[in-house]
């Protein structure tokens, strides 16, 4: 860093709690950090970490429940705290914009693309509206959106996600402003989208040198994107440097460890040599766990007040296999039909044509949100207990003890199971949906993006246990998931999928190195690998 | 365009099904208007003779496939009791009750939009406490109650008007509106209160929502955040709910035009219900029919207009 560059944005012993009835919860504890003219600045770290909170009190968007305990912002010498009303308008939007993780719900939904990007203009400066026009056609080229004249007059549900979170950065960008504070702006998109938008945040900074504050859960995004980034952790700083300091070589513990956690190529040895056993002993037996041929998946699409309905191809002439214990993962962009094969595996989806032949039991099921697939209003007890009475054969006692088993293996304890599935963490909650799925005694288990809601440290013990789990049981996985990262630290085989279509499916190794289709290579190269 | 056709569509079916509900459903209700009407000491001549001339010996059907055909032409037969057309005993008082509900209604939009707003601005604070508490005390007064109240507070005591002593249109424009008001509050402030707790709790949640998070980064101050982002959102949900009031307004009607002597539709359903006056009951079911399947109507347009993810359908 140089010393000529000035600083920007100083952010001093910041602290923020949450009123939570009469007692303050203190979220971000005590944060100090500043932010140099054209920069690009990471801040990192997992959910409840405080750095979403850091973010928002910049430009004073705390909800109405957060408060600011204490600290000072000062933008270009200005407290940002102690301005007028009126003064901290005029800087917001101007000089410092923000850009959100949802674009869909971060964009007013009855207002056109045109006007929301015009409102900045409004308020911000005094042009007329031919110019007013003229710069908004201009700052939608510049974001990548061709046809932009077509463009203002869409509504954002109009239009793709991608797409819409350009919108967002060219409102952000329409008045050149000093700062840019990007929360988590690409983690709702997917991974090719994602990268074009990184590439046009740089640019941005490049031409205008608006300096950046990237807010993320990833830190592949932080290497490839940030100058210098801060590692924060329940509500502390706990390191801060440049890119190449914090992953080349970091001081703080809780670095090393969220480091060690990322999946990514060069991390696979610690799995390495287990999967190496039982891939040897699954390829002697050579037992099929499921078979699936020339599947093609519908829906229904309600067309008509008549009732003639139109069938939509999800799925077109899929073909794949599953030998006992090994682990087969899916990958593909959102909208690919991933999802609806995991339904179509399962049965539960009603129009199919084509075989898919499980062998012995049904499968099961873990899907990706924890939060919302276990009903809140029943005990563990009860969700454990339930796929054992519905299958029948077993006393009262029998499934007790099958509970306590299960428990057991999926690294949790008895005590668990009179609790509330509102009682428990992410992480925990994707165990007992883990131990649901395999408490029945299934073999193959379909996984539909199981790791995706969790942070990266969770995701790490999550993935270890459905390996251990595999040993134990001579599990098979369908692992369906749009991180490739993890795909390739879990699975054997890899099958890509792009517009309902199987166009490639190979061994890891080969896929990863070899990739013979132009989207499997597409898709590789947009993964920010760490 | 076809939208629109869709909905003519559902709105003859619904029409037809409710017709013949209504004309079989009081084939069924005990009771005999030729009775009713010639009083327990006619002869059986008499009632005889009676029945032949309303047709009420026809068969059922038959006298369905007369009463749907007259009924298209607008026609709905002669009113057993008061022996005139049913047509002109509406067209009487028609006019009385849908000024009676639009007014309440005028009452309703011009009192609720302005408390709601203001509470929401000020959640929290004293004026949403304040405009809670009228809230929940004009919701737990019943109208006719209410009405009895202003007849008490505003006629015996004020002495603003005269209970009882309605004003006609014809005969005095200012003092038929004058009187008018006063049946129309009471009906209008149970539905204020609740439409000011919706319209508040709408714009709350409104506030809390993303895109507006995103209109105050960009510098809007919370007067344009309020006007420009958040209304306009909040209103989608108000709107099925306005429908709902709407509907209740004409239940309410029926009451307070009792209790201020006012001579429109509710007073005659309640005269004609009792007298077994069937082609007037009749008429008056489908004419509240037709008017809760209009509005439903009105209402899937206004979302089409406000609501721009509705145009996609």
């Amino acid at each position: 860093m140089q010393e000529a560059e000035k600083t920007l944005l100083k952010v001093e012993h910041l602290q923020i709690g949450f009123r939570e009835r009469k007692k303050m919860n203190v979220v971000v504890k005590d944060v100090s950090f500043s932010v140099k003219e054209g920069e690009i600045l990471g801040i990192v770290g997992e959910s409840g970490s405080g750095k979403s909170m850091t973010a928002l009190s910049i430009l004073g968007l705390l909800s109405k429940e957060a408060k600011l305990v204490n600290g000072n912002i000062i933008f270009e010498d200005k407290e940002l705290y102690h301005c007028t009303k009126k003064e901290f308008c005029k800087i917001r939007g101007n000089d410092i914009s923000m850009i959100f993780q949802e674009p869909m719900t971060s964009l007013n939904p009855v207002m056109k693309i045109g006007s929301q990007i015009e409102e900045m203009l409004l308020l911000h400066s005094s042009i007329n509206e031919t110019e007013r026009k003229q710069k908004v056609l201009d700052i939608l080229e510049e974001a990548g959106l061709q046809n932009s004249e077509l463009l203002i007059g869409k509504y954002p549900h109009q239009l793709s996600g991608g797409m819409r979170q350009r919108v967002m950065i060219a409102m952000a960008m329409v008045m050149k402003p000093k700062l840019l504070i990007a929360d988590e702006p690409t983690t709702a998109l997917d991974v090719t989208v994602q990268e074009q938008i990184l590439k046009l945040i740089q640019r941005f900074n490049k031409e205008y040198k608006t300096a950046v504050i990237f807010i993320s859960h990833d830190l592949g995004i932080i290497k490839n994107l940030c100058h210098r980034a801060i590692v924060m952790c329940n509500g502390f700083i706990e390191e801060e440097g440049s890119i190449q300091k914090i992953f080349e070589n970091p001081e703080s513990e809780y670095t090393k460890k969220l480091l060690s956690a990322v999946p990514g190529r060069d991390r696979i040895n610690q799995f390495e040599q287990q999967e190496d056993e039982i891939q040897a002993a699954s390829i002697t037996e050579q037992k099929q766990a499921l078979e699936v041929k020339q599947l093609n998946g519908f829906y229904l699409e309600q067309k008509n007040l008549f009732g003639q309905n139109a069938k939509k191809k999800i799925l077109d002439n899929i073909s794949f296999s599953v030998a006992q214990g090994e682990i087969v993962g899916i990958v593909g962009e959102s909208g690919c039909g991933k999802s609806t094969l995991a339904k179509a595996v399962l049965g539960l989806l009603e129009q199919t044509e084509g075989t898919i032949h499980t062998f012995g039991e049904r499968p099961a099921m873990v899907f990706q949100d924890p939060f919302s697939s276990l009903n809140p209003t029943k005990k563990i007890k009860w969700l454990m207990e339930e796929p054992l009475k519905l299958k029948g054969g077993f006393s009262k006692q029998q499934r007790q003890q099958k509970i306590m088993e299960m428990l057991k293996e999926v690294g949790l304890e008895e005590e668990h199971m009179n609790r509330y599935v509102s009682e428990l963490s992410g992480g925990q909650r994707q165990r007992v949906s883990i131990a649901c799925a395999l408490i029945t005694n299934s073999r193959l288990v379909v996984l539909d993006e199981p790791v995706s809601a969790l942070d990266v440290t969770i995701q790490a013990q999550i993935l270890k246990l459905l390996l251990k789990l595999r040993k134990t049981f001579d599990l098979s996985y369908v692992f369906i998931s749009h991180d490739l990262n993890v795909v390739y630290q879990m699975c054997d085989r890899i099958c890509v999928m792009y517009q309902g279509k199987m166009i490639e499916i190979a061994e890891r190794q080969e896929l990863f190195e070899n990739p013979k289709e132009e989207y499997t290579r597409k898709l590789l190269s947009a993964i920010p690998w760490i | 365009m076809k939208f629109a056709f869709q909905k003519a569509g559902t709105l003859m079916i619904t029409l037809f099904i409710i017709s013949i509900v209504t004309f079989f459903a009081f084939q069924v209700i005990p009771g005999d208007s030729a009775t009713a009407n010639l009083g327990i000491d006619a002869s059986p001549e008499q009632v005889e003779a009676l029945r032949e001339q309303y047709g009420l010996n026809k068969s059922l059907l038959e006298r369905y496939g007369e009463w749907a055909v007259n009924a298209l032409r607008g026609d709905f037969g002669t009113s057993f009791s008061y022996r005139v057309p049913v047509r002109t005993l509406i067209g009487e008082r028609l006019p009385v009750t849908l000024m009676l509900g639009m007014t309440a209604i005028l009452i309703i939009l011009a009192a609720s939009a302005p408390l709601g707003i203001l509470a929401a601005r000020w959640d929290g604070r004293l004026p949403e406490k304040l405009i809670t508490i009228a809230n929940q005390i004009g919701m737990a007064i019943p109208s006719f109650f209410l009405g009895m109240i202003i007849s008490l507070v505003f006629g015996v005591i004020l002495k603003w008007f005269i209970p009882g002593q309605y004003v006609g249109f014809s005969e005095n424009p200012g003092g038929f509106f004058r009187y008018l008001i006063f049946p129309a509050a009471a009906i209008a402030i149970p539905k204020t209160a609740m439409l000011v707790k919706f319209l508040h709790n709408s714009i709350v949640r409104q506030l809390g929502m993303e895109y507006v998070r995103t209109a105050r980064s960009k510098g809007n101050s919370e007067h344009q955040i309020l006007y420009r982002h958040a209304f306009q959102n909040a209103l989608l949900p108000v709107i099925t709910f306005l429908a709902i009031i709407i509907m209740e307004v004409l239940a309410n009607s029926i009451i307070i035009e009792q209790v201020f002597s006012v001579p429109g539709m509710g007073r005659l359903l309640v005269a004609a219900i009792s007298n077994r006056d069937f082609p007037v009951v009749q008429a008056i079911v489908l004419y509240i029919a037709i008017v809760v399947i209009l509005l439903n109507g009105l209402v899937d347009l206004l979302y089409h207009y406000i609501d721009p993810r509705v145009k996609t359908l």
